[in-house]
């Protein structure tokens, strides 16, 4: 017999546990779908960041992109300032390909000069954007507690019950979804702004800040990232920060939850017990968020895992990143950051030596 | 790696063997890396190349794209037709037919894939015919059409791939022709002789007649003779056999019939193996894939010349392999590619694509320094994950059959499994999930093709395709089908499609 989860709580009170509730009522219309509010949790505590894949994400839930952008105060990040304490700051220009000239990777022709005749890499990567890149940016900024406030309007229209209470008692329900958010060691500010269309980001001395145009989150501790190995467990499903730590000051915290809840609605057992589903979802899951980590532990500096160590001797070798199945940061994404942030190749990729260095000036001259 | 550049202080590569794999290296190294290396290749006229990998991936149009080789000049050189896929018939049960093709089956609704609602459909005794039917590649090789997918926003005109089916002994003379154009020197030698320094590289071969040649990297295509790699360990080979237990193929081409030719290669299931039919241009080529401890060579050449259509055009050859794959492909200063790398059969028509990843992956690697430890190991990384998965998926093909009357079909059936394939067929049977991959060689419809077309029913199947009213749904798949039935009707036959192309020419 085939059955979907008739009933299902979701623990917490925050950005994923409303993104969670109201995804599962929309793709389970006639599951009777409850939020036990009982953290104490505030979105503002959060940065208000998402990647380009929340537009995906709202076609899924039926979230129109125009009254988001308008009830959120909703900007794209075209650039970001990042700046190590001690080090002067650098621009990083979105990139979502790394475009090809006469069948070399743009970066790779960079590489391939001296430093001494190598222009910026920002200005190349600006150079180089395509219409998404300019378009769509690093991805949206908006205001969190304004999204909070949206997401609970429509969870109510979707006869989504909200109850104050303690949480959920697992037995009771088909699912169980903990949504819960950890205590946080940052602090929110919204005297802290930046101009329209930027992030700045300040990391040095174990602290961070991050700042947009609706404010600042700083953070007193360095966070450390971590992740569940199996964040489905029997009937429990952890989203959010109770499967994964991480803050990269980019949306993709937010937008990996997000991911999630999709992926396990596509992977649901439609048997009660069934466990194959729950550990597929798992494998996915938790090799997902392992290269997230490893992209948190790249933007705060941390000390590279397997995976980290792995990317970076590729990259410093010979300015290459590996093939990473599902990884959420693309290819162009890493190499973009890494370049942007000062690892330069070892060497250029030997493909670069099909171009004369006429070509390569010729090509590096429309930037 | 030791320092043999050559007088231009180019870095010197040597490759041995000059099939199919070794002239592709050739026009892959000569064309992307031809200001950095000099290229030479051996080999010797009175070694007949392999020459039996006629059916291809998709993934070849790109290869040959990249070399900038015009599409209808390859079809013209290599008596190319269009593949849209591979028939297989009478693996599941005997009598069964089905095709996996290069594209999707149906389109996602309300973002539940298409084959959840089929197998709704199944379960509730609503007639909506083969699953088949929702596919376009499908429909366009039943009904012997052909176009180039569309790429103006129509989703069901670019819902699939295509790949060629070629006369692969005229393969190799054209990407002779296109190496050397481009500087790779050809040198005709038997080589007889492997000199290796006291590091354990190969430090130079030597040939027959007493030539001596070094390099800094050595490309071992020298098939399944691995001439080089070979040399380089004896404990370096994983082997697969007591999963693919098919160990020889008796090879011979026909004439072919009269008519239209068939969009697709045809896999049929025999008695202790399975045979092949590849229609191109000019001729029909034919193969049994078969298990040498189930039935013996002659036994199968007879089966063989029984089972083609037209009159044979040469005796059957034997080959003999063995299922599995180095264990690492690169080692000191030697790759080998191709069947020297490794062998799986040709049931998915996957060895010039192994081949074709393991060059363009040392395009990529191609090693930056003489300690080329890190280029070495992600490229053995690579090769290792394609081999591995399709490995799998070769498997489930004998596997997954309800066929008992053969021994070789009760060895099949009843064998252990890889612990990866236990978990994907688990998956499936439970609820008709495919593990998912973000890139690989064979995806989601792929697999779907396989199970359900070899009779591996899933328990259940995604529960949000319950959520869709019937009427509903009923009107969709029979709106879906009807649009792909009104495509195809627009489609040319595949010669004439061929023929407007400019890629016709079945002279012998």
């Amino acid at each position: 017999m085939i059955r979907f989860p008739e009933t299902v709580g979701v623990n917490g009170n925050g950005l994923a546990a409303y993104l969670s509730a109201i995804a599962v009522k929309r793709a389970f219309p006639t599951a009777e779908v409850r939020i036990f509010a009982a953290a104490n949790e505030t979105a503002a505590e959060f940065a208000g960041a998402a990647t380009p894949f929340i537009r995906y994400f709202h076609r899924q839930i039926g979230l129109d992109e125009r009254v988001f952008s308008k009830r959120t105060n909703a900007h794209i990040a075209h650039r970001c300032v990042w700046q190590r304490v001690g080090s002067d700051p650098v621009e990083v220009h979105p990139l979502s390909t790394i475009p090809y000239r006469e069948g070399v990777a743009i970066h790779q022709i960079w590489c391939s000069l001296d430093a001494v005749r190598r222009p910026e890499w920002s200005k190349v990567a600006r150079g180089f954007q395509t219409d998404f890149d300019r378009a769509e940016g690093h991805g949206t900024r908006f205001d969190p507690n304004a999204y909070l406030q949206l997401l609970a309007e429509m969870a109510a229209h979707l006869k989504i019950e909200v109850r104050r209470e303690e949480q959920a008692e697992p037995s009771a329900f088909d699912l169980i979804i903990d949504a819960r958010a950890t205590v946080s060691d940052s602090t929110w500010s919204a005297d802290t702004v930046t101009s329209g269309d930027s992030d700045h980001v300040l990391i040095g001395n174990g602290k961070a800040t991050w700042a947009s145009v609706h404010g600042a989150v700083q953070f007193d501790a360095v966070p450390n990232g971590r992740f569940s190995a199996s964040p489905w467990s029997g009937n429990c499903l952890r989203i959010g920060q109770a499967a994964m730590a991480i803050e990269t000051f980019d949306g993709q915290a937010l937008c990996a939850a997000m991911a999630d809840i999709l992926r396990a609605i596509s992977l649901m057992p439609a048997k009660p017990g069934s466990q194959t589903e729950i550990a597929e979802y798992n494998r996915r899951t938790h090799s997902i968020h392992a290269m997230l980590a490893d992209w948190h532990a790249f933007k705060w500096g941390d000390s590279p895992g397997q995976g980290l160590r792995h990317l970076l001797q590729q990259f410093e070798h010979r300015g290459r990143i590996p093939f990473r199945d599902e990884d959420p940061v693309s290819a162009a994404e890493w190499a973009n950051w890494l370049l942007s942030t000062g690892f330069v190749p070892a060497h250029a990729d030997a493909s670069v030596s099909s171009l004369s260095s006429t070509q390569i000036s010729d090509i590096l001259r429309t930037v | 790696m030791a320092e043999a550049q050559d007088d231009n202080g180019k870095m010197k590569v040597l490759i041995v063997g000059g099939g199919t794999a070794g002239w592709m290296t050739a026009a892959a190294l000569s064309r992307f890396l031809k200001n950095r290396i000099s290229i030479q290749l051996i080999e010797s006229e009175e070694i007949g190349i392999v020459g039996v990998g006629e059916a291809t991936l998709p993934h070849l149009r790109a290869f040959i794209e990249r070399l900038g080789i015009d599409e209808a000049e390859f079809m013209r050189a290599t008596k190319a037709t269009f593949k849209l896929g591979i028939e297989f018939r009478d693996f599941g049960a005997i009598g069964d037919s089905y095709i996996h093709p290069f594209g999707d089956f149906g389109t996602p609704l309300a973002g539940v894939p298409f084959h959840h609602y089929w197998l709704r459909q199944q379960r509730d005794a609503v007639p909506c015919g083969p699953l088949e039917q929702y596919s376009v590649p499908i429909m366009m090789a039943r009904s012997g059409r052909f176009a180039i997918p569309r790429q103006d926003g129509d989703a069901l005109a670019n819902s699939y791939g295509y790949a060629y089916q070629f006369d692969a002994t005229r393969m190799a003379p054209m990407l002779r022709r296109y190496a050397e154009s481009h500087g790779t020197e050809r040198i005709e030698g038997r080589i007889n002789r492997v000199n290796r320094d006291a590091s354990g590289n190969i430090a130079a071969v030597e040939t027959e007649d007493g030539r001596r040649f070094d390099a800094d990297l050595f490309v071992d295509c020298s098939g399944f003779r691995s001439l080089l790699i070979g040399e380089m360990a004896h404990d370096n080979w994983e082997d697969w056999s007591h999963w693919l237990p098919c160990d020889r193929a008796a090879a011979l081409p026909c004439t072919a019939p009269d008519g239209e030719i068939e969009p697709f290669t045809r896999a049929t299931a025999m008695e202790a193996g399975w045979r092949w039919r590849i229609p191109l241009q000019h001729r029909i080529g034919n193969g049994y894939v078969f298990s040498s401890n189930h039935v013996s060579e002659d036994k199968a050449c007879a089966d063989i010349l029984a089972a083609i259509e037209g009159e044979p055009l040469a005796d059957p050859r034997i080959l003999k392999f063995r299922a599995g794959r180095r264990k690492r492909s690169w080692l000191g200063n030697v790759v080998s590619i191709g069947l020297a790398s490794g062998f799986l059969e040709p049931l998915e028509s996957t060895s010039i694509h192994l081949a074709q990843m393991a060059i363009m992956r040392l395009v990529e690697l191609f090693p930056m320094t003489h300690d080329s430890a890190v280029d070495r190991d992600e490229f053995n990384r690579l090769v290792d994950y394609e081999y591995d998965r399709v490995r799998d998926f070769l498997i489930l093909h004998y596997h997954a059959t309800s066929r008992s009357d053969s021994d070789f079909w009760n060895h099949v059936r009843t064998m252990p499994l890889p612990d990866s394939l236990h978990s994907k067929l688990s998956l499936w049977r439970s609820s008709a999930r495919v593990e998912h991959y973000g890139e690989g060689l064979f995806l989601a419809p792929s697999w779907i093709a396989v199970y359900l077309g070899q009779g591996v029913m899933p328990e259940a199947f995604d529960p949000r395709a319950s959520l869709v009213g019937s009427d509903r749904l009923q009107s969709a798949m029979g709106d879906l089908h009807g649009a792909i039935q009104q495509r195809i009707a627009a489609m040319p036959g595949h010669i004439d499609a061929i023929k407007s192309l400019g890629g016709w020419d079945p002279s012998q």
